[in-house]
């Protein structure tokens, strides 16, 4: 897939540092980041603007709504694979992302290595 | 079955003989308690005078024989008082019979010849009387008898009825001193105590009852209990039934309501009351107004709350943060352009998530001072090995851990050494396009300490190497964090198959905090 078109990844992230080193990381790897936004209500937005094929959620978001919620509200309309990446490590949070069936529920700090070991199981 | 003694004496008194008296006279002993006979031929008597034995005693015959003999007829005495004699019940003294019927009762007659002579009438008459007599007497006697009995039996009773007395007396005064004990009880207790009868209404009602929901005992004895909640009576009833059919129950947290409406929790616990045969005729009811524990539960509760939410927060700051700084290394590396500084950055971001690892594992831990030492090293070899490109392809983990817990003080040390010791492995050991192993073993030695074993299969070190002369920044970091910061002790050795690092470590340098 590398070799045809470059995989659209789209980071959503409200911390800026972490998002603009994913951000470089992903680059350098040979992804297109499409987009990153910072809080649950753009990424809805942009998902269904940009329709990436990743999106790196984060869940404690600025907004008024979550990450969980806001990839809710994506996947009611598009397919995208769905990486969660949190400092939240309790069942609760855990188990509420897990039920929208993502690729993978990572925690913090996450690298470039945890992020292509996902990617590379489907892509 | 009695003798009818009138006849008996009737018909004695006609004969004229005594050897014929005593042949008709019952001298059975169970019979015959007299003896009465005439002297020679009545009709002859001498002056009128009879002689008359009575017996009281069974032994009749011993009578006869003095009588036989008798001497007083001719006595002047005898023929002052000619009426008739009476012997003793031992047949041994002739008692005069006046004398006689003050001792004995008996009516004494004095015998008359008629016109003719005859005096066969006037014994007929004497004899009827003296039968009557004899009746009499044993009427009196059996009375008499009856009446000791009698008094005997009111002796007993009235024994029965002291010793009863006294004995309900004492148990009047135990049960006295029982109830003062109760009522004390009771009056002391903090907690509400109440009874009901089988119709449901209040016998009882002490102190703490009234204090606790509002009425007095005036207020509420005889009637229904006042207490429960419009909205609970139902479950008021259910519960009488409950007690009613399945026995008493302890502490059940229930809402009741005071005098002012105001509704409060209480824990409530009932028994029955029974009779002395165990039949229910009521239950008892004690209520601890539980206000004050609850709100302190609630807000234990919500203190509780909120330090897990705290914890919650901490730890995911606590990771964001971790996450950020290894963002802002790797793009202040990538801004230098440096290998060198890139590599810097590699290593630090890796020593970054190896502390971190050892927060994930303390935030699932059970107590919060303790972690997995066999899970923390698992998942930090794995992740160490993913970290480096195409290292996993090349190198496999062999890992031989055993299971125990170590304080996050002694874990934190702990994971930078393997670190060091994988970084080293990962950077130097397997040059591209060779393969090879990294073997980890743990286990507990006799002495408490723990031995962490690590070897790999690279391209091993010179001969003449030594940690403090030939080692990097590296390995001299881990003999430092082992011998200062573990209080442990480190050893080297190049190994026939690669280097092998031994680590003995305590776990008690440090004392649990939480």
């Amino acid at each position: 897939m590398h070799n045809q078109e470059p995989t659209t990844v789209m980071i959503v992230e409200d911390e800026v540092f972490i998002a603009m080193s994913l951000e470089i990381q992903l680059k350098t790897a040979g992804y297109h980041v499409c987009g990153r936004t910072a809080t649950g209500e753009d990424a809805v937005r942009a998902a269904e603007e940009l329709s990436p094929d990743v999106i790196l959620m984060d869940i404690r978001l600025a907004g008024q709504i979550d990450g969980i919620e806001a990839a809710r509200k994506i996947l009611e309309r598009a397919q995208p694979v769905l990486i969660f990446m949190t400092g939240y490590q309790g069942p609760e949070v855990k188990n509420a992302a897990m039920a929208l069936n993502p690729r993978g529920f990572l925690i913090k700090p996450v690298t470039i290595g945890d992020i292509e070991s996902l990617l590379m199981e489907s892509m | 079955m009695k003798a009818d003694y009138r006849k008996e004496l009737r018909a004695l008194v006609l004969l004229n003989s005594y050897q014929e008296a005593i042949q008709l006279i019952p001298f059975d002993k169970k019979y015959a308690d007299f003896i009465f006979y005439g002297l020679s031929q009545i009709e002859g008597i001498r002056d009128s005078r009879v002689c008359i034995g009575f017996s009281r005693s069974p032994s009749g015959p011993l009578i006869h024989k003095k009588c036989r003999n008798c001497t007083f007829f001719s006595q002047k005495e005898t023929e002052k008082q000619p009426e008739c004699l009476l012997f003793d019940e031992n047949g041994m003294s002739v008692v005069p019979i006046r004398t006689a019927q003050r001792t004995f009762g008996y009516i004494a007659f004095k015998l008359q010849k008629d016109a003719s002579g005859n005096i066969a009438g006037a014994v007929n008459n004497f004899a009827n009387s003296i039968a009557i007599s004899i009746e009499n007497q044993r009427q009196k006697d059996e009375l008499a008898a009856r009446n000791r009995e009698l008094s005997a039996f009111k002796d007993h009773l009235e024994t029965l009825v002291w010793e009863r007395t006294r004995d309900l007396e004492a148990s009047h005064r135990e049960l006295k001193k029982t109830e003062g004990f109760l009522r004390a009880m009771i009056a002391c207790s903090p907690v509400a105590l109440y009874s009901i009868d089988a119709e449901g209404l209040v016998t009882s009602w002490n102190e703490s009852a009234e204090r606790i929901f509002g009425w007095s005992a005036d207020e509420v004895m005889g009637k229904p209990l006042p207490m429960i909640p419009a909205d609970k009576v139902q479950e008021y009833e259910d519960h009488i039934r409950e007690v009613l059919s399945a026995g008493d129950f302890l502490g059940r947290d229930l809402y009741r309501r005071r005098k002012d409406g105001s509704l409060f929790p209480v824990s409530l616990s009932v028994a029955q009351i029974l009779d002395d045969r165990g039949k229910v005729i009521g239950i008892m009811g004690a209520a601890e107004d539980i206000t004050e524990r609850k709100t302190a539960n609630e807000k234990l509760l919500k203190t509780l709350q909120d330090k897990e939410t705290l914890l919650r927060e901490l730890n995911h700051r606590i990771n964001n943060t971790m996450q950020i700084l290894t963002s802002m290394v790797h793009i202040r590396a990538r801004r230098a352009g440096s290998r060198d500084v890139s590599n810097f950055a590699t290593d630090l971001n890796l020593k970054i998530a190896t502390m971190s690892l050892v927060h994930q594992k303390l935030y699932n831990s059970a107590d919060l001072s303790h972690i997995s030492l066999k899970e923390y090293l698992e998942d930090l070899a794995v992740y160490m090995v993913k970290q480096y490109p195409g290292a996993s392809n090349k190198i496999s983990l062999h890992l031989d851990l055993e299971e125990m817990n170590i304080l996050i003080d002694t874990a934190i040390p702990c994971g930078l050494v393997m670190n060091e010791l994988l970084t080293n492995s990962l950077t130097h050991g397997f040059p591209p396009g060779s393969q090879g192993d990294i073997f980890i073993s743990t286990k507990s030695k006799p002495d408490g300490t723990t031995e962490l074993i690590y070897r790999d299969t690279g391209e091993g070190v010179p001969e003449h190497f030594t940690i403090h002369e030939n080692g990097g920044m590296g390995l001299r970091l881990v003999k430092e964090l082992v011998e200062h910061q573990m209080d442990g002790a480190f050893s080297f050795e190049k190994g026939e198959q690669g280097p092998v690092f031994t680590i003995e470590f305590p776990d008690n340098l440090y004392t649990v905090r939480i």
